[in-house]
């Protein structure tokens, strides 16, 4: 019965996924129709427009799958780790760091080539969850002291403390420096349309290798959900499975971070509602997270360019749109005790 | 017997009453300094005397324009954020039982950002209407949070993840705001997402000096309310006290001191934040020191403005510095001793 289900869901994402893509090559301020698109790929000639508009898309298509996907897998890991609901690059305030430091890089270190950001935006994102995660566990609060196990409100608060001191120390390198704003502002707010094939290739390495490394450690962390103690006895090193769920997690929010911007809450619904369909095992839950992943963004992006004509919406505003009440949604659902 | 021991707590409550007021003055004392150096030194430096005539009423050339029409609206607006922010922040710690559970980790000063940056970047009105927005903003954000949060019994934790979910939303339609607006209007838009005292003016002070003082008024009444609040959901229980009528006075004082100060001055990150817990290490008396974490505000505030204006050679919005001292506040919390 769970099996069919996960099955019939897996379809219906495959289905969604190539309306996404396919909606994601046909909307924008110009709108191809179907059989124009179909006939341009076949390499006829119909309009001398479509092409570089095409091309244009494909790209920021093919962007979106890889974000999407990595963001649907980090989610999901730091959610299975922390063992925490809202677990989220975005509550976390990762995405504000590794922002923070692209920034800081741009302003100070006269930063520009996509491999610099990446190593900027990696530092910054490791740098900030493991500031978060020790504010998290050892500032003494609501239910006091306890190491090794942040509560989900701890977590949650010391994620948006960082992400506001992350925030206001951006505002300060950009306050003195109006002349660069207009790069700096990218930095605020994700999107996925200004990649290039170049900045794909680059980054690419660095989330195959956390998809590696996440799907090599679907195993110990189904054993992880048991408990510490239990996964100690069926012989999981702990610590070690921890701290590479964490790493994994870590290389794809800043990896996507350094292409395409902060790109908050797609980690954080993706993983809740391949949940509802397919259980607690991991073995579908990565998977599913990465493919919906991609879906929720594709779509979430041909909103934004659908909103925002003629120009767009960052597709980092519709998901924090989207994500926001259903977070608060999950925040109603869970129970976080009367505190 | 029973009469020594009631002279032991009592001393022990008169000393505590005797460090509260000391730790006090010491605070009004270094404000008292801070003033004197914000209203002497700016662009020009003036002597004491000078100052002191123009405050008086005379006319000396210059220097009456910079003290009266810059300084000291500056000096005061700065004062009354800091109040109110402090006064803010600690209460909202108090009731929601947690050091980093202020008014700005939990979106009311950024509503009354987004709202003010709306305002002024969308609809383009201008000063008082937006002032009036930003307010309104903060408000309606925190009965969103209270009313979202609300499910059956009141739950300081939902509210507490409530508020930072929406603080995620308004961060972005802020972000989007600033992204879509023309470079000309950035550096006035960046001001509401940091706070500043520039560009202040006489005339915001009687109406916001009302509002700090009314509600500040109201915390201070509601003074054994808050600290019974603050010792759990249980104890006002079991002490007859009327708990949600209590806390939502509170609540809403602090709110709409918290959006009153955002709409003068911006958010002026890590103000709320800081104060409250900063006050109680001061007193390490246990009681709820309102007053003095309104006068740490006002400290931090006008350092923050010193700080910006003469450290570096660029001058800084005193906002930009209050989020920098924050940043190393936050690694100061995780540092230190756990067990305390």
């Amino acid at each position: 019965m769970k099996r069919s289900k996960t099955f019939l869901f897996l379809i219906s994402s495959l289905l969604l996924l190539g309306i996404a893509v396919l909606l994601s090559l046909a909307v924008g301020a110009r709108n191809i129709p179907l059989s124009d698109l179909i006939a341009t790929m076949r390499g006829e000639e119909i309009d001398a427009l479509y092409l570089p508009i095409l091309q244009k898309r494909v790209l920021r298509t093919v962007l979106g799958l890889l974000v999407g996907s990595s963001l649907g897998i980090a989610g999901c890991l730091m959610q299975t780790i922390t063992r925490n609901p809202i677990a989220d690059p975005s509550i976390l305030g990762v995405n504000t760091g590794a922002s923070f430091f692209v920034v800081t890089g741009i302003a100070f270190f006269n930063i520009h080539t996509t491999a610099q950001y990446i190593v900027f935006a990696l530092a910054g994102a490791t740098l900030t969850a493991l500031l978060v995660f020790g504010i998290a566990s050892f500032v003494p609060g609501a239910g006091g002291f306890r190491t090794g196990s942040a509560n989900p409100i701890r977590l949650a608060l010391s994620g948006a403390a960082v992400s506001t001191a992350c925030s206001s120390l951006i505002s300060t390198v950009m306050l003195p420096r109006t002349n660069v704003m207009q790069v700096f502002r990218f930095w605020q707010t994700g999107s996925i349309g200004g990649g290039t094939w170049e900045g794909i290739r680059m980054v690419l390495p660095f989330l195959l290798a956390g998809w590696i490394l996440a799907i090599l450690l679907i195993p110990s962390l189904n054993i992880l959900a048991l408990g510490d103690d239990i996964a100690m006895g069926l012989g999981v090193n702990v610590p070690r499975t921890r701290a590479l769920g964490a790493a994994a997690g870590v290389l794809l929010c800043g990896a996507t971070t350094a292409v395409a911007g902060p790109i908050g809450f797609v980690g954080l619904m993706v993983p809740h509602l391949v949940r509802i369909f397919c259980g607690n095992d991991l073995k579908y839950q990565v998977p599913l997270s990465a493919l919906d992943g991609a879906v929720l963004l594709l779509l979430a992006d041909v909103a934004g360019r659908y909103l925002g004509r003629p120009g767009e919406l960052e597709v980092g505003i519709v998901t924090a749109f989207i994500g926001a009440p259903l977070f608060i949604i999950i925040v109603r659902k869970v129970k976080v005790g009367k505190g | 017997m029973n009469g020594k021991r009631k002279s032991v707590s009592e001393a022990g409550f008169h000393s505590r009453r005797r460090r509260e007021i000391r730790i006090f003055l010491g605070l009004l004392a270094i404000w008292c300094g801070l003033v004197v150096f914000l209203l002497l030194h700016g662009d020009q430096t003036y002597s004491f005397q000078t100052v002191w005539k123009v405050l008086c009423g005379e006319e000396v050339k210059g220097a009456t324009y910079a003290v009266r029409t810059i300084r000291v609206p500056r000096v005061l607006v700065g004062t009354l954020t800091g109040i109110a922010f402090g006064i803010a922040g600690n209460t909202f710690q108090k009731i929601l039982r947690n050091a980093l559970a202020s008014p700005d980790v939990m979106g009311i000063t950024s509503g009354a950002s987004a709202a003010a940056v709306f305002a002024m970047m969308v609809l383009e009105l201008g000063g008082v209407i937006t002032s009036a927005l930003a307010m309104a903003g903060g408000i309606l954000v925190a009965t969103l949070i209270l009313c979202l949060s609300r499910k059956r019994e009141f739950s300081v934790n939902r509210m507490i993840l409530t508020g930072i979910g929406i603080q995620a939303m308004l961060q972005a339609v802020i972000n989007f705001i600033i992204l879509k607006t023309s470079d000309y209007d950035i550096s006035d838009a960046l001001r509401w997402l940091s706070g500043s005292l520039n560009g202040v003016r006489m005339e915001d002070v009687p109406a916001f000096a009302v509002i700090v003082l009314v509600c500040g008024a109201v915390i201070l009444s509601q003074t054994e309310e808050l600290q019974l609040l603050s010792l759990g959901e249980e104890m006002p229980v079991l002490l007859g006290m009327r708990r949600n009528r209590s806390r939502m006075l509170l609540i809403y004082s602090a709110v709409v001191l918290c959006a009153g100060a955002a709409s003068v001055t911006g958010p002026l990150a890590s103000v709320a934040f800081m104060s409250g817990p900063i006050a109680s290490r001061l007193m390490k008396t246990g009681g709820t020191g309102t007053l003095h974490a309104g006068m740490v505000g006002a400290v931090i505030v006008l350092a923050g403005e010193a700080i910006g204006q003469f450290a570096f050679s660029t001058r800084y919005p005193v906002g930009v510095i209050t989020g920098i001292i924050g940043a190393p506040y936050l690694i100061y919390l995780l540092t230190r001793n756990k067990n305390s």
